[in-house]
């Protein structure tokens, strides 16, 4: 077991301790299947499925919160390209693109990731339930209070304090709509 | 009503927590703990791949501060950020979404998987045919610009009572 990290240590010190900087740095072996400047991206050795893909910021961040915007950003971008290199390298019908922040969401690896993994029905992998039991407005009204401050403070942004259906203004939605049956034709078309 | 609940919440913004001209977040009506926001792409694209690449960027720079705030304002312990891409993935929405949700210890959330044992040559296999098609990967769209704004010509500086204007006396200055 490393040592428990200090806040003494420099930045140079957790790297050593971090197995996926020795993976980016190429110290360790590993399967790489995307790099840039910013990103590598390796298959996991414990994978959820055939072809799943880490990827990792070059930079050390042991949590998501730490990382600037045009670095997330940017992984973002990679992370739609990896999962359309999947698309079409696998012949899947779907990925799941994962981030656990905090022990309790299951992050394991002291530094930042984004798991995406290649999806066919029934694989067995799970997560493919988003849906609980219907909110009380109560319920969501108290969520989105409690929310507030720290949405204006992180995103400047004033949740507002109801639905203002009348007075609000309109997206602009277009009107051809896609049913999931055409999804799935157009994932398989990829 | 549209045919995409999606686009009705985001038009309706009920339960709205976040937008801008891009995205919007709204909590889930049925969610899977206290503090399950959905940030989705204002404009309706079905897949994951049809997402605009600066839309995408959007995206994962405000999940990450909702992430932030379901931390600070709802004592999160953890949060998850999951987009499924396509039924098999459990896309239930013809709208591409992401979800950020707010975990804690022991909730008995199935958001785990078991890990599947791989032989050397099937890892081998994987590599090289990913690989093939990651090449492309870079290069990622720009926001397109707005048209130039055209302003109707300005009038030629005046003469005020003092005489010249303020910009004739500078342009007087350069020798």
């Amino acid at each position: 077991m490393p040592e428990e990290l200090t806040p003494e240590q420099t930045p140079e010190q957790i790297k050593q301790q971090c197995i996926f900087c020795h993976i980016i740095a190429g110290a360790v072996a590993s399967k790489k299947v995307f790099e840039d400047e910013k990103v590598t991206a390796v298959l996991d050795i414990n994978p959820a499925n055939f072809g799943h893909v880490l990827l990792m910021p070059k930079e050390h961040f042991a949590i998501m919160p730490q990382i600037p915007d045009d670095i997330i950003g940017h992984m973002g971008n990679v992370s739609k390209g990896i999962s359309l290199a999947m698309l079409k390298a696998f012949g899947i019908e779907g990925t799941t693109t994962f981030v656990a922040n905090g022990m309790a969401a299951g992050q394991r690896a002291q530094h930042f990731m984004i798991h995406i993994i290649p999806r066919t029905e029934n694989d067995g992998v799970g997560i493919t339930s988003f849906d609980g039991k219907p909110a009380s407005p109560e319920m969501l009204a108290k969520i989105k209070n409690a929310l507030h401050a720290s949405v204006k403070k992180l995103l400047n942004f004033d949740i507002p304090e109801q639905a203002q259906n009348e007075n609000s203004q309109k997206t602009k939605v277009p009107t051809e709509k896609v049913s999931l049956d055409d999804i799935a034709s157009l994932l398989g078309k990829k | 009503m549209t045919a995409c609940p999606v686009c009705d919440i985001i038009t309706s913004k009920q339960g709205l927590v976040y937008e801008d001209a891009k995205i919007a977040a709204f909590l889930s009506p049925s969610p899977l703990s206290a503090g399950h926001i959905i940030v989705a792409p204002k404009q309706h694209f079905p897949i994951l791949e049809q997402v605009p690449d600066f839309v995408i960027n959007e995206i994962f720079i405000k999940a990450n501060k909702l992430s932030v705030a379901l931390f600070e304002s709802l004592a999160a312990e953890g949060t998850n950020i999951i987009m499924a891409n396509g039924p098999a993935a459990g896309q239930v929405m013809p709208h591409a979404l992401w979800h950020v949700i707010a975990r804690k210890q022991n909730d008995g959330l199935a958001l785990q998987w078991q890990p599947k044992k791989l032989s050397d040559e099937e890892m081998t296999k994987a590599e090289e045919k990913l690989k093939s098609h990651t090449g492309t990967i870079g290069n990622f769209q720009k926001e397109p610009q707005k048209p130039i704004e055209i302003k109707p010509p300005q009038e030629l500086p005046q003469k005020t009572e003092k005489g010249e204007s303020y910009l004739i006396k500078q342009l007087k200055r350069i020798p």
